[in-house]
Order: C-alpha cells, then structure tokens, then sequence
C-alpha cells in the first residue's frame, strides 16, 4: 500500500481531553476508531492544510468526502460498518434516535459554542483563533458563528432574545438527554457490547458538553443528571481514546479564579480610604475649619 | 416563546376543552403547500384521535397570524397553539393523551421516529416544494403567490424561498441533490416500515400522535400532484404504510362525508 491509497482524515485540532474540538470531526475519528480503519489523523494547523482541505474531510486516493455522513456511506462500501450486526428494527431505530440527537442536541452545542456571548467572547473564539493559523482563523472562525447564527435563526424565527432561546434549549436538551438515558439504561452501549453509529452520534454530542470548561455552561449541571451518559462517556473514553493529554494546549486557563467585577480587592479599598480622608483632612486644614496647635 | 408556551399549557391545563376550537390554515384548494399541508393534517387527525371538536378556518395569512409563523395552529378560548408538538403539549396538559399506556422506552421511541419526520420528510418537502427548479415553477411559485396581488407575488415568493434556502443551508440539506433527497426519504420511509412491521398503529395500544404525523405527511405526499411525482412512488414500495394511512383515513376522516 503506497503513500497515495491510505485514508487520511483532517480534523480541527484536540484539546481538553477530547480528540477534537468541533463535533464533525469528534464523530469521524470515533467511527474511525472504532471501526479499526487504517487511517492517518492530521490536524489542520499549517495554511497548506487549510488551503487544501476543510475539516473534516475525509481523503482516500482521489476521493474526498466532506462529512461525517458521506465518509460512513464510503466506509459502509468498503466493508468498514460498524452498524452490520444490527437487526433491520435496531437500525430503523438506531437512524430515529440519531436524528432525535441531531434535531436536539446539535442546536445546544451550537449556540453553547459560538452564541453564548461570555462562552464565544472567553473561550471558543480565542481557542480557535490560536489552533488555526492566520488568516484562515478568522475565516474559519467567522464561517462557525454564522453557521450557529443561521441554525439558531432558522429554528426560533420571532425569538431575538438570546436568554429565552437559551431558556429553550435547555428545555429540549433535558428532554432529549433523559430519553437517552432511559434508553440507555445500564447496558455498556445502545446495542449490546459493541458500540454502534449510533454510539458514536450520543458520544459526539454529549462528551463536548462534559469535558470543555465553558465559562457558563449551564448545561454541564444538567448532564450530572444522568450519571448512566457520563460513565458512557468515559467507557469509550477508556476503550478508544486511552492516552489522550488532559491539559490545554492552547489556553493557559487561569489558575487562579478571576476577580469578577462585584469582587473588589481590599487593598484597593485601602488606598482609596486613606487618600479620601487625607484628601478631606487636607482641605479642612488649610480652610481652617480644624486647627492644631502644632501647625500653627 | 417557550415561556408564552409554558404558560398557556399551564393555564389551559385548568380548563375544558371548549367548543369552538378553530385551526387555522391557509386556503388547501388554492394556497397550501405540500410540507405545510402535511403538519395540518397531521394535526387534524391527532385532534380526531383526541375525539376533540375543531373547525377547519382557511385564511390567506394563516401564517403571519400564526405565533411561531408556522402553520398549523389553534386557537382554544383564549389560547392560541402553533405547531404539532405545541398542540400535542397543550392537549396532553389537559389531561387527554393518547401516551399513556406507552413506558418510556416506548416513548423514547415516539419522540425519536417524530424527529425523524420533522427532520427528513419535512424537509424533503421543503426541498422539493422551493429547491427543485420544475416543482418550484410550475406549482410552488403560484400557489404560494396566489393571495398576493402582483408584484407582491413575486417579492412574497422571493423573500419566502430564501428563508427555506436558509433553513435548508442551516440544515445542511441544500447542497444535497434531488438523488440524495430521495434516498434519505427511502431510508425514512424503510425504517418507518420496519419499525410499524404488521401492527395497525406503531403502538399496539391504538393510534398516538405519531400514527397523525406520519399518517399526515404520507397522505399529502401520496394526493398531491406534483410534476416529480418520485416520492409518492417511493411511498408506494412500502405497503405496510400506505395500508396504515388506508386505515387512518377510513377510520377518522370518512365519517363527515356520509352524512
């Protein structure tokens, strides 16, 4: 097998204990992986790979597929299917349950990463901006918020208030995650002892929410809920991604908590104390209203 | 809007069913589009599955009336619903559900085959309706500017067909062709099939709002001419669910016309 016929699969960059940032190439590695296919990984860091390829594609010889769906209908020809052992009701299913994730949770995800302001202004914005090379950082970065803008808009057409949207989607996702935790039950995956495509579509949307420190993510409590997904999430976590690092590579997150803006540093208070009554004193004294034998 | 929602389920919670409900929809000889026309129907039948009265009221704007700009919706006493599962919520908050005998595996299963019509078919339709070039010029463009003098026809039309643009965009559906539109219909409708197998509903139990939904979009997809007839011949592969809405129809919709 020559350099030419290897699968090779370019995604955004990792971080926080997840093989990917963005959730298209969170699934393609996971199906990758999972269904053992010899693929090399490349991280879209230099302008060669951003000029040639948006992530994820995925690249065998001269084909190239652009999304985790035609990716899986290419790999399903090639005999890499990780859905073949199921029945025909399993899989009619399994493809209910995934666009229920898909209709659910894919909206959540958007707006956590690029509408929630605190989150996109702190965090995803500057992680992005630092994982991809210039210029493309802008584009790409830019390209993501309108993307999330538009789904957001298309679906909550007379909403323009980002808190009530907000408000709605936690609803949705409650709702959305407390069904898969039931359906979940306490069995390893959704279909017996072998993940499935589905596996893959929970993973993707649901371990994002739990691992990336979001400086408000409202939705992280919420998933404490069900502690059936989180155990999930680390089972796959410890079958296929073993040794992956668990600090950030881009961010230095603060060590020490920022002082927020109601938090006021009593030194500060000291200072302006002290110059405040020596300020008064002062103008007291040389007004004459306070006299001291000494000054005189 | 959730919390507008969120109140009238609450409130109309304590009150009866009253008797002049009305749905409003636009016109269905002249105006009514195929994806639009499916979710009416699809909400008339629930509301008959519910025994519940209603009055059919076509108006022109039945759109920009609608709180979510989205057809269908009701108005009770003082409430007025839009969408499905708006209406499915503000009956079950009365007390009346046809879920309840369902566990909730089983409603699990409900809610993911009804986002599977509201993400495929739906949009398929959509595609269909504003994206294929010969659909959109023969039928969409005149129905859809039917209620509008000209030129606002055409700005109307305009303006409405780069919002599903955007939609489908959003959706990730735009770029697909006609090819791949039908294929994911075909996968839908197959496991729609697979998951009703023999049963007369998808639930032993008797018809649920998911039985409506599908009962609705099919039966539209299956009357309404249009000149790429492919989905309804994809439909048609598939006897178990033409048999279904056979029986829905039979059941619930050929009464009114005996007397």
């Amino acid at each position: 097998m020559n350099v030419q016929d290897k699968f090779q699969l370019v995604v955004y960059d990792g971080d926080f204990h997840l093989p990917s940032l963005d959730v298209e190439c969170l699934k393609s590695i996971l199906y990758t992986t999972i269904a053992a296919v010899p693929v090399q990984v490349r991280v879209l860091n230099s302008v060669k790979q951003c000029a040639f390829h948006s992530a994820p594609s995925f690249v065998h010889k001269n084909l190239q597929f652009r999304t985790f769906n035609d990716a899986v209908l290419y790999l399903r020809t090639l005999n890499y299917n990780l859905d073949s052992k199921l029945t025909a009701k399993q899989s009619s299913e399994c493809l209910a349950i995934t666009n229920l994730v898909l209709s659910k949770l894919k909206p959540v995800l958007e707006f956590c990463y690029w509408l929630d302001q605190r989150n996109c202004e702190e965090f995803t914005n500057i992680w992005f901006m630092k994982a991809l090379p210039f210029p493309f950082n802008f584009v790409h970065t830019r390209r993501f918020r309108e993307r999330a803008l538009d789904l957001i808009e298309t679906l909550h057409p007379t909403e323009t208030n980002l808190d009530c949207i907000k408000e709605h989607l936690q609803m949705t996702a409650t709702d959305c995650l407390s069904h898969l935790s039931t359906r979940l039950g306490s069995s390893d995956y959704f279909y017996g002892s072998s993940p499935t495509s589905l596996d893959v579509v929970v993973y993707s949307y649901v371990a994002p929410l739990m691992k990336i420190p979001f400086p408000s993510n409202e939705f992280a409590g919420v998933l404490s809920m069900w502690p059936n997904l989180t155990s999930f999430v680390k089972r796959i976590d410890a079958a296929y991604f073993p040794n992956l690092p668990r600090g950030s590579k881009y961010l230095k997150l603060e060590e020490k908590p920022k002082t927020s803006d109601d938090e006021v540093s009593y030194v500060a208070i000291l200072i302006l104390t002290v110059s405040a009554t020596s300020l008064a004193l002062g103008f007291a004294f040389s007004r004459g209203f306070i006299t001291s034998k000494f000054l005189r | 809007m959730s919390l507008i929602e969120k109140i009238s389920i609450e409130l109309g919670a304590q009150e009866p069913w009253p008797k002049d409900v009305k749905l409003f929809q636009p016109y269905e000889v002249e105006q009514i589009l195929l994806p639009d026309n499916a979710n009416c129907l699809a909400v008339q039948a629930f509301l008959k599955m519910c025994h519940l009265d209603y009055t059919v009221e076509p108006k022109p704007n039945a759109e920009a009336m609608s709180p979510t700009l989205k057809v269908p919706f009701i108005k009770a006493g003082r409430f007025v619903i839009a969408e499905v599962e708006g209406i499915v919520q503000f009956i079950n908050g009365k007390g009346i559900t046809l879920t309840e005998k369902l566990d909730s595996e089983q409603k699990t299963d409900l809610r993911a085959f009804m986002s599977l019509l509201h993400n495929v078919m739906e949009i398929a339709e959509l595609y269909v309706c504003w994206v294929d070039q010969e659909t959109y010029n023969e039928i969409t463009s005149f129905r859809h500017g039917s209620v509008y003098p000209w030129p606002l026809n055409h700005i109307q039309n305009r303006s409405k067909r780069n919002q599903v643009i955007k939609k489908l965009s959003a959706m990730n559906w735009y770029k697909k062709t006609l090819e791949d539109v039908f294929e994911e219909v075909d996968k839908c409708c197959e496991a729609l099939s697979t998951r009703l197998g023999d049963g007369h509903y998808f639930f032993e139990d008797g018809p649920t709002e998911l039985d409506a939904l599908v009962f609705g979009h099919l039966f539209t997809i299956l009357t309404t001419p249009l000149p790429k007839n492919d989905l309804a011949e994809i439909i048609r592969k598939y006897p178990m669910l033409i048999a279904l809405v056979e029986r829905i129809e039979k059941q619930y919709f050929k009464k009114e016309t005996e007397h």
